[in-house]
């Protein structure tokens, strides 16, 4: 990938209308040393989608049936909790 | 050999395994915290299911799905490797030699009711071919 692009796309020098293409965004993963997720997500932030922080689940719907954002910060909370006690960065 | 998620889950050092009690649903991956929760109430064998399927998740870097579809499709392509990791044809042909019931199926190959389930919906012509070989061979011997 050109360092141009890679340029562009790290530096946000033009509002993007649409996320870069999938094969852009596996190049640009590799070529910053960070995973698809991370790249992806911010993607989409720069198109204007809002970062999706919903858990992917078993027996979970798409919609987490309802799920409600303190419910799963609760979760976040405790799981941050026994990073920190069992020493996991 | 048989997969064992609890090993795999182990050779991940920055991977964290918990067990709380969830709001929805039997197991969560969480990508931002690199962590798997477990929900409590789930018996050994659900947990193991579960272990699986959210690996699988996290091999992936899946994230929640936008759309129906992409989620949909999702589910059911980590479903069924989940299923075909923690079921051989071996071990499925095994346990339908002595019962027809998915229940006693999925207690029998320590899994739960869905995956067992996914894994005979999912079987394949040579697989399927491979299990009446071997019902068959077992009628021809009781006979």
């Amino acid at each position: 990938m050109a360092k141009g692009t890679v340029w562009n796309l790290a530096n946000g020098q033009r509002q993007l209308a649409m996320t870069p293409r999938p094969a852009t965004l596996e190049k640009l993963a590799k070529g910053l040393g960070v995973s698809l997720a991370v790249v992806k997500a911010d993607a989409a932030a720069s198109a204007g989608y809002e970062p999706d922080s919903r858990p992917v689940g078993y027996g979970l719907d798409r919609e987490a049936d309802g799920l409600d954002e303190a419910s799963v910060e609760a979760v976040r909370t405790q799981i941050r909790a026994l990073r920190r006690a069992q020493g996991l960065t | 050999m048989t997969y064992d998620p609890w090993a795999v889950a182990g050779g991940i050092s920055s991977l964290l395994i918990a067990r709380l009690q969830l709001p929805k649903g039997r197991s969560w991956w969480l990508p931002a915290e690199d962590a798997i929760v477990l929900d409590s109430r789930l018996d050994q064998a659900g947990r193991r299911s579960a272990l699986a399927h959210e690996l699988i998740h996290r091999e992936r870097q899946d994230t929640a799905c936008l759309c129906d579809v992409t989620h949909a499709k999702q589910e059911s392509r980590v479903c069924s490797e989940a299923a075909r990791r923690l079921i051989s044809v071996e071990a499925l042909a095994d346990a339908l030699l002595w019962s027809g019931d998915d229940y006693e199926i999925a207690e029998e190959l320590w899994v739960d009711l869905e995956t067992v389930r996914t894994r005979i919906n999912d079987l394949t012509d040579p697989e399927k071919e491979d299990i009446y070989q071997r019902l068959w061979a077992r009628d021809e011997g009781a006979a």
